[in-house]
């Protein structure tokens, strides 16, 4: 049961509950909402809303999502009130003096986060814009200024952009939510980055990972339990080829699903796991889940809503909802839209989520066989401009124009950053460039590996907008990358051929084994977690040669 | 080829439901190729199937796995049809003998079996020519050993003994596929035990020494033929041919022209010209181009040689 009340101005939903007091304050505000050379404030924000004095050490968590950001304590009435107040206080005047000792805080959370396989899809199906944000670091942290921040904040965490949420024994007496005036702030638009779908790549982890986005409703997050249970069965029960499977869903305020899944796999049985995989959704998508099997889930879904409700624990959903412009549903209400779901509309559910999928091979397995489209490493295009090789090898190239900076190897491979699509330039004092393209396409320029170098990066500097440029330190000398003469067999024209053989890429400095066993079935074993040889879905006897590009980029883009 | 009254590699003379099914095909006749189909064990019915899902037939093919995609051998042969066309560009050379051009037009062929395939397996997933032929893309499509393998246990899953898939996964186990000889060869061993006495699967240790022979062929024979006449080796032809071939409840059921001349191809190298004629006076003029097509010369004039030497008339020459 939902009660619904209105504090300062701020809606709040409250649910009686036998439990203790909690509260949580949210925002339509997150990491969707950041531009690329200001990511990180948001999360600042947060961080700086809690420091004030009497802030409990405990009980209070506060999170940024890709739409919301909350402020949540369990506790007494007691800390629940003046938490509350102290949040307000802070947004309503940002303790700005605290801003530098906040970044650094951010800096070490950050390196101490490991990374996630959401992350990695996220930043492939989105690109460096709204959703893809989260597959990029707090980049944006150096840039921010006491004025940006507060401005941010004004847009952002104001009451009209606010909802509270409390559950358990009453209401708090003297709860106040003084937060400036504002604007409710539209749910964020998905930007995409594929240019076809279903589509793959081959992730640098063992894991198996899939998403999809599809329309919301109770068939889509039946779906997923569907999927998680198929997957359980084939892929661990029958075949014994993972250990742990999930399928999640979540909705987004812009009315669709993302479910993603993913599934473990020992190193010599990936290949198989993505076969499996791919037939448990074929299992799906063309005969469909039994309907008992539908209507076991449901029951499921249904009694983990109950369960939540009983905890106060729908509420974070319920304030979302509210927040991103759906409809408050009740648990009752939950459970009848779930119970109404029914076998043909999960195997709907799979038609669609097949066709937007993203599938991430686990290390070393090519998903080629499978069809899904290679998701594209490149640009389809270079930009027209000033050219000049890369000293010590004419076959590299930048080219740096009007409308954009291209970096190109041979005649067909480029890495291109149009000026009007760059969401970051990365600026180091020693004149160091990486351009950030909204499709996620990195251009590095160095200018001590081209010819008159200074003068291109003074052209980039003089196109980019001054508000995307994120200024960084002079890297130690012995980090920024000098002009090599290519000698050794990797370096060169070496794996044109002969590297069938496997007796080329001895040299240390080869991106990775990947010669030794290219030819064969299992080719590149090792070397296509980091790189694109073999990620190219025509691997037979011919990886390394078009690899080449692929790797003299990489050792640029390394540099 | 030309017709020669003597050496017959028409597999229709061999397999007379052959013949039905292609007049079948031939007439757009979809219930009279179910009819041959439906009849034959399931071993029979997938060599039928892969054999009959040939190129002319596709647009015929395809248009009945549309009209019903729940039919697991419209599904299969239809996907049998889109294999034979990608491996006729491709061509059955090595690697380094297909253009880039032949290499990607061959695999858009399997890549388009292999969705036919998959679908066949979503909605029929007990049907064994599907998950045979998925072992056919696995290795055209470089899926993998690992995946090769599970589709090989879901095929086993239903039927053990499934002997076309087992030879697939003979090939699929070679080094040229990314495998091993000790793989082949240990695989091939354990299916013929597995397999009941009289079964095909002695074939399976045939085309293993086959194809270890075949890689060690250099300029000349020597190399080759010392590894067929080791004793483990020689040994273990003679014991495959009396669990295959050579048992009493052998029948010549599909496959068995195959392993009929694995075998005489087998026992000429290792001079015993008793087993060898044996063979020959069995297959009478039928014959495979396998694995004749790896010796020297013309292959009907191969055959021909190898079983005069094998009654007593003349000498190998090697």
């Amino acid at each position: 049961m939902i009660q619904y009340y209105e504090i300062d101005g701020v809606p709040a939903l409250f649910t009686p509950t036998d439990g203790p007091l909690h509260a949580g304050l949210a925002f339509r505000v997150g990491l969707a909402d950041e531009p690329l050379a200001r990511r990180g404030m948001t999360h600042l924000v947060e961080h700086l809303a809690l420091n004030f004095r009497g802030v409990p050490d405990n009980h209070h968590h506060s999170t940024t999502g890709d739409e919301i950001t909350y402020f949540h304590l369990g506790g007494s009435e007691k800390e629940v009130v003046p938490f509350l107040d102290g949040v307000c206080a802070a947004l309503r005047d940002l303790p700005v003096h605290r801003l530098e000792i906040e970044k650094e805080v951010l800096r070490v959370e950050q390196n101490s986060r490991p990374a996630a396989v959401g992350d990695l899809l996220a930043l492939t199906r989105h690109g460096a814009r709204d959703f893809g944000m989260r597959g990029y670091p707090e980049m944006g942290l150096r840039a921010i200024t006491a004025d940006s921040l507060r401005d941010w904040t004004a847009r952002f965490f104001n009451r009209a952009n606010a909802a509270l949420w409390i559950s358990g024994p009453a209401l708090p007496a003297g709860l106040r939510l003084a937060l400036p005036d504002g604007q409710r702030q539209a749910a964020p638009a998905a930007s995409s980055a594929l240019l076809e779908r279903p589509a793959h790549l081959t992730g640098p982890a063992g894991l198996l990972a899939w998403n999809a986005v599809v329309r919301r409703s109770p068939a889509a997050a039946v779906f997923a339990g569907v999927l998680q249970r198929a997957m359980f069965r084939s892929l661990r029960q029958h075949a014994g080829l993972s250990y742990t499977v999930d399928a999640a869903h979540e909705t987004r305020g812009n009315g669709t699903s993302l479910i993603t899944a993913t599934a473990d796999a020992l190193p010599e049985k990936r290949a198989a796991a993505v076969g499996g995989f791919v037939d448990v959704l074929a299992s799906l998508r063309y005969t469909g889940a039994e309907p008992d099997e539908v209507a076991a889930v449901v029951q499921q879904q249904c009694d983990s809503i109950a369960d939540a409700a009983r905890l106060g624990a729908l509420l974070p959903g319920q304030v979302t909802d509210l927040l991103t412009g759906h409809p408050v549903r009740a648990a009752a209400d939950q459970q009848a839209e779930v119970r109404t779901v029914t076998a043909e509309q999960v195997r709907a559910v799979a038609v669609e989520a097949w066709a937007d999928g993203l599938l991430l091979a686990p290390c070393a397995v090519n998903a080629g066989w499978t069809g899904l489209a290679p998701v594209p490493t490149r640009s389809l295009s270079a930009v027209t401009g000033k050219t000049v090789p890369a000293i010590g090898n004419d076959d590299i190239r930048l080219v740096s124009g009007w409308w954009g900076v291209t970096l190109s190897e041979g005649d067909e491979e480029c890495l291109t950053v149009r000026f009007e699509e760059c969401a970051a330039m990365l600026a180091y004092g020693d004149g160091g460039r990486t351009l950030i393209g909204h499709d996620g396409i990195t251009v590095t320029v160095e200018p001590t590996l081209f010819e008159n170098g200074s003068a291109r990066v003074a052209h980039i500097d003089s196109r980019t907008d001054p508000g995307l440029r994120i200024d960084l330190p002079a890297r130690p000398a012995d980090a920024i990358p000098q002009p090599e003469i290519e000698e050794s067999c990797c370096d060169d024209d070496c794996c044109d051929g002969d590297c069938c053989d496997g007796d080329c890429c001895s040299d240390d400095d080869c991106a990775g084994e990947c010669c030794e066993q290219c030819c064969d079935d299992d080719c590149c074993d090792r070397d296509c977690c980091d790189g694109d040889c073999c990620s190219d879905d025509a691997c037979q006897g011919r990886c390394c040669t078009g690899g080449r590009v692929g790797r003299a980029m990489r050792r640029l883009r390394r540099r | 080829m030309p017709h020669h009254p003597d050496v017959d590699f028409d597999y229709e003379a061999a397999y007379p439901d052959l013949r039905r099914l292609r007049s079948a095909l031939a007439r757009h006749d979809w219930p009279g190729c179910r009819a041959v189909l439906d009849a034959t064990d399931p071993a029979s019915r997938t060599g039928l199937i892969r054999l009959g899902g040939a190129r002319p037939h596709e647009g015929f093919l395809r248009a009945v796995f549309r009209d019903d995609p729940a039919d697991g051998a419209a599904a299969a042969m239809y996907g049998s049809c889109l294999i034979d066309i990608g491996w006729g560009i491709r061509g059955g050379g090595t690697a380094r003998t297909v253009s880039r051009q032949q290499f990607d037009l061959f695999r858009k062929w399997l890549l388009q079996a292999e969705q036919v395939l998959t679908e066949g397996t979503a909605r029929c997933p007990g049907d064994t020519a599907l998950w045979a032929s998925r072992l056919d893309t696995a290795r055209g499509l470089q899926a993998g050993q690992a995946e090769a393998r599970r589709r090989y246990d879901r095929l086993a899953e239903i039927d053990p003994h499934h002997w076309p898939a087992q030879m697939l996964m003979v090939q699929q186990l070679c080094p040229k596929w990314g495998g091993s000889w000790e793989a082949v060869h240990q695989f091939a061993h354990d299916a013929m035990m597995a397999a009941p006495a009289g079964g095909m699967q002695g074939g399976l240790v045939a085309e293993a020494h086959i194809e270890h022979w075949f890689s060690l062929l250099g300029d000349d024979n020597a190399a080759a033929t010392a590894y067929l006449r080791s004793p483990a080796v020689s040994e273990s032809i003679y014991q495959s041919a009396h669990r295959s071939i050579g048992a009493p409840e052998f029948r010549r059921d599909w496959g068995w022209v195959k392993v009929g001349s694995e075998f005489a191809f087998l026992f000429s190298e290792l001079g015993d010209r008793a087993a060898t004629a044996w063979l020959f006076d069995g297959l009478g003029p039928l014959a495979t181009e396998f694995p004749w097509h790896w010796l020297r010369g013309d292959i009907v004039e191969n055959i021909r040689a190898r079983r005069a030497w094998a009654r007593g008339e003349g000498e190998i020459t090697r």
